[in-house]
């Protein structure tokens, strides 16, 4: 006989649901049958599926579904009054279970505080460059380049492309050239202030909605210059500084014609000022500023911005790009560069290219934060699941009762999972508490110079943050909401559902390895980067720093100050450079004709200098004292003689090298090799000069003793030169700033290890106090057997040992591994982590878990047997 | 009167009247269809059903489980007075419309 399509009965019943559609399905059949004596089976069949959409699609199924939903005994219904009765024994059996409840909703804060950091994170990137008014149509041009060595993704242009796209698109929109290279100190009525800024077309302020507060957006004078509000606060105080003349440097005088409002946190841009790019290309013809802007293989800090129609094909303005590019390129060698057009909403997480005009984060920041909120998060999670199961003895009565008066699985399900949800949101609080103290810590891990980073708490990130939570509590409720589901009302109504722990279940042997897993994997990171760390603090890095005082001079004449100073007898000697060594990073020039033109650092020195820091000659000497002729000679490492291709440092000196086009030095003497940089870099090129233009800091070498009274003499000596207040500092503190490459690394690391092995002891202390207490009849029972406290102890403790020797040996390789690698990255001169920290990371996860698990075994232990054994 | 009849629903209420207690959906689909040699859908059928019952004109009861199509119940159909008043109200005006035309009526199958 044949049958109905299944497929088709299933269909109808599924839509029906919980409707009485039996009628129906036997009238489908009968007709079915009636057919197949009057036509092929497929045809039936056919007329079968037919029928059933026919239905499916009919008042009579819509009403009688309908009807059933209303219905006394319909489990579909929205009936608040049984809501607010999960609602209650939620809350019921929380306050219950004090102990537990408070575990798991300090576990869950701890994990979730993690996740509002991530969260208000990309919430704040999301709201990247939203105040600019033609956002949607602004775009910049990124490129590729390969220069057969390297291929890089670059933000920048090289500089003359602005010039061709106009002429070949003229009318197609706007173009917005800017150069990051305005950099000087600013001068105004003796007050002296660093300030970096932008030179930009003229357009730049109809373009971009930087807020003008007073002045004239047209960018008319060549030599007028916009600083921001508070910028000119510092350099201005109370005075109107419009018109104003400030000299920055030897850039020349420049006339403020306008105040910009503060940049807001969320722009991709930073400055302090802004000038126009007329008065680059003067600059830079006349040798003031070193830019190369008709090089079409210079790209550093020229950037292409474009204000296109909304209508705007970018695709074939990137190809038109590129027909210039190929063009451009064709007749150089080993240089290729294709470009793209880039939206801006694209800029702050879409790009990864190096050399920024600002803040970019990259979208290795989203994996970061999640797995970092995962690996935090989940660990909670597995306690409360593990927490929760455990304990179903205690509720499997109620299940049992629910299940018998009609409650259905879906039903139980969703009971616990809003039991959990309550909890997750009762943590959320937890979790804010903890957001608040940490934001600001985390805010300065993150970033460097952290201005652009804004953790504030807006109502979109709240209701994140409750989203978050919600979706924490299922992750955390699933499992237990459905092992309680499952749970068979006759079994537990007789008592003999069992409660398992650490017996048959391997769900949560799994997860407590798992959680031991990690914590080994924190631990052994932080132990890890301490040690790393001391050995960097230690590292011999080849020069002198200890009790030289850096002094700003702060427009004091160089010599003025080293005659007075000479004078003290507690002083040894005192030099003068242009930057710190080591500690001021903007010193990088680019030499051209060098084989791989690799940046080159450079400082101005005067002949003191290298006696004060040790440095060793390998071949040649220092500058003569003060000769001026000293300005035609240059001192180097021998990495930048290696680099140059001589064969020995003898060799090198006397040798010319040159700087620019212009400027040719010859070698006085070759330095040992020393870490100028902090430790994850190899040593690169350095270059000493000689010119007292440059000089900004005093190196005083101190002899005495007595560095307090050194330093109020130096002081005294110094209210004689100058009104300014001294700033010094010690160069060996500055050093230790400068080179501390893991403070960061240790304080995240310690941090969230600190976060992790919390949640983890919690985890097993709650385990512990729920298996040992299951277990005091047991207990009793071998203690008036004459089992001794420590056996019984060693009993009670010995399965977690087991676990986390299991956690332990798993993590061993793995992490071993991560921060080999991680290490290296961090320090080029890494001798690699060696087996103590493997050790010392074992010994205090097992310190920590077996104090944990002994504090909670031993009390039993030793509990009295008459006790325990009559509380049946 | 409550509510207006139409074609099918006449149609639909005038064959449950003649299976008497055994009207049911296969059974008045058949019937209808042999008699006025058209095909009816089983959801329009169903729909009219619905339709009847909300507006109290049938009631319907399950019947127990039978051998044929599955062993799946049957719904039976009945007239409820309120049905039988409404069909009778229709005949009445169809009667009062059909003594005042002037047509000859003839047997429809000379």
């Amino acid at each position: 006989m044949t049958n109905p399509p299944k497929l088709a009965v299933r269909l109808f019943r599924w839509f029906c649901k919980d409707a009485m559609v039996e009628d129906m399905l036997g009238d489908l059949d009968e007709i079915f049958d009636n057919n197949l004596s009057k036509m092929p089976v497929w045809k039936a069949k056919l007329h079968y599926w037919v029928q059933v959409i026919d239905l499916i699609t009919s008042y009579s199924v819509r009403k009688r579904k309908n009807d059933s939903s209303f219905h006394v005994l319909s489990i579909t219904q929205n009936n608040t009054a049984m809501f607010k009765n999960y609602l209650k024994v939620a809350l019921r059996s929380l306050s219950k279970q004090k102990l537990f409840t408070v575990i798991n909703i300090i576990g869950l804060s701890a994990g979730m505080s993690i996740g509002l950091l991530f969260i208000t994170l990309i919430a704040f990137v999301q709201t990247y460059d939203n105040f600019h008014e033609n956002r949607a149509n602004i775009y910049r041009i990124i490129s590729n380049t390969d220069d057969k060595v390297k291929t890089k993704r670059l933000a920048s242009t090289p500089a003359p492309l602005a010039e061709i796209i106009e002429e070949q698109h003229s009318g197609f929109g706007e173009v917005i050239r800017i150069n990051k290279s305005l950099k000087a100190e600013a001068k105004y009525d003796n007050k002296e202030l660093p300030l970096s800024g932008y030179f930009a077309d003229k357009n730049f302020f109809n373009v971009f909605s930087f807020e003008l507060l007073t002045g004239d957006k047209s960018m008319n004078d060549p030599y007028g210059i916009y600083i921001t509000k508070s910028y000119a606060e510092k350099l201005f105080s109370e005075k109107n500084p419009l018109g104003e003349v400030i000299q920055l440097g030897k850039l020349g005088d420049f006339t403020v014609r306008g105040v910009v409002a503060d940049i807001p946190k969320n722009s991709h841009m930073w400055f302090e000022a802004i000038v126009p790019y007329e008065a680059l290309a003067k600059l830079a013809s006349s040798g003031k500023v070193e830019a190369n802007l008709n090089e079409w293989e210079d790209y550093r800090g020229n950037y292409t911005y474009l204000l296109l129609p909304s209508d705007a094909k970018t695709d074939l303005l990137t190809a038109s790009l590129n027909t210039i590019a190929k063009e451009k390129y064709k007749n150089i060698d080993q240089f290729n560069a294709t470009f793209k057009v880039q939206r801006m909403d694209d800029i702050p997480l879409g790009s990864d290219t190096s050399d920024e005009i600002g803040t970019a984060w990259g979208t290795e920041i989203y994996l970061m934060g999640l797995s970092l909120t995962l690996l935090i998060l989940l660990p909670a999670c597995f306690n409360y699941a593990n927490i929760s199961t455990a304990k179903a003895l205690s509720r499997a009565k109620e299940i049992g009762m629910r299940k018998v008066v009609g409650g259905i699985k879906k039903q139980i399900f969703l009971q616990f999972i809003l039991e959990t949800v309550v909890v997750s949101l009762i943590s959320l609080a937890g979790a804010y508490v903890i957001f608040s103290l940490i934001r600001s810590e985390f805010q300065s891990m993150l970033v460097v110079g952290s201005t652009s980073l804004n953790f504030d708490i807006t109502p979109i990130n709240l209701l994140y943050g409750i989203l978050f939570a919600i979706l924490t509590g299922i992750l955390a409720g699933i499992f237990p909401a459905i092992h309680f589901s499952k749970i068979k009302p006759i079994a537990a109504l007789k008592k003999t559902a069992k409660s398992q722990v650490l017996g048959k279940v391997n769900m949560q042997k799994t997860l407590l390895v798992i959680q031991f897993t990690l914590s080994f994997g924190f631990i052994m990171g932080i132990v890890v980067f301490i040690d790393q760390y001391r050995t960097a603090i230690n590292y011999d890095l080849g020069f002198n720093q200890e009790n030289i005082l850096d002094i700003e001079l702060q427009g004091v004449e160089p010599e003025n100050l080293r005659a007075s100073l000479d004078k003290l007898a507690s002083i040894e000697a005192v030099s003068m450079s242009s930057h710190i060594l080591g500690v001021n990073s903007n010193a990088q020039i680019w030499l051209p004709h060098l084989d791989d033109s690799t940046e080159v650092t450079q400082m101005f020195i005067d002949h003191n200098y290298m006696n004060n820091l040790d440095l060793n000659f390998v071949a040649g000497e220092t500058f003569e004292p003060l000769n001026s002729s000293n300005e035609q000679f240059v001192i180097v490492n021998e990495k930048f003689t290696n680099l140059k291709g001589f064969d020995s440092p003898e060799m090198a000196v006397g040798e010319a090298v040159s700087i620019n086009d212009s400027t040719q030095l010859r070698i006085a003497g070759v330095v040992e090799n020393f870490h100028f940089q902090n430790l994850s870099r190899k040593i690169q090129p350095i270059i000493f000069r000689y010119n007292d233009e440059h000089f900004k800091y005093a190196n005083v070498k101190v002899v005495s003793n007595d560095i307090a009274g050194t330093i109020i003499d130096i002081e005294e000596e110094w209210k004689k030169l100058s009104p300014m207040k001294m700033e010094a500092k010690f160069f060996s503190a500055e050093i230790d700033e400068a080179f501390d490459i893991y403070s960061n690394v240790v304080k995240i690391f310690f941090f969230l290890g600190f976060l992790a092995i919390t949640i983890s002891c919690l985890g097993l202390l709650s385990m512990v106090v729920f298996s040992t207490e299951n277990r005091t009849k047991e207990v009793g029972i071998r203690k008036v057997m004459g089992a001794p406290v420590v056996n019984v102890t060693y009993l009670l403790t010995k399965d977690f040992l087991k676990l986390m020797m299991i956690g332990s040996a798993i993590s061993i390789p793995i992490s071993y591994m991560l921060f080999t690698v991680i290490i290296s990255q961090q320090n080029a001169y890494s001798t690699g982590i060696g087996v103590l920290p493997v050790i010392i990371s074992l010994a205090i996860l097992l310190l920590l878990g077996l104090i944990t698990v002994i504090s909670q075994t031993w009390k039993v232990a030793n509990s009295n047997p008459t006790e325990t054994l009559r509380y049946e | 009167m409550k509510g207006y009849l139409g074609e099918f629903e006449e149609l639909v209420l005038l064959t449950i009247a003649a299976f008497g207690n055994e009207a049911y959906g296969v059974a008045i689909k058949e019937d209808i269809e042999s008699r006025t040699n058209r095909s009816i859908s089983i959801g329009a059928l169903h729909s009219t059903l619905t339709r009847l019952e909300e507006k109290k004109f049938i009631s319907s009861w399950l019947g127990g489980a039978t051998s044929e199509r599955g062993g799946r119940k049957k719904r039976f159909f009945n007239l409820t007075a309120e049905g039988k008043t409404a069909l009778s109200k229709s005949k009445e005006l169809r009667d009062e419309l059909w003594s005042m035309s002037q047509i000859d009526i003839k047997p429809a199958h000379d």
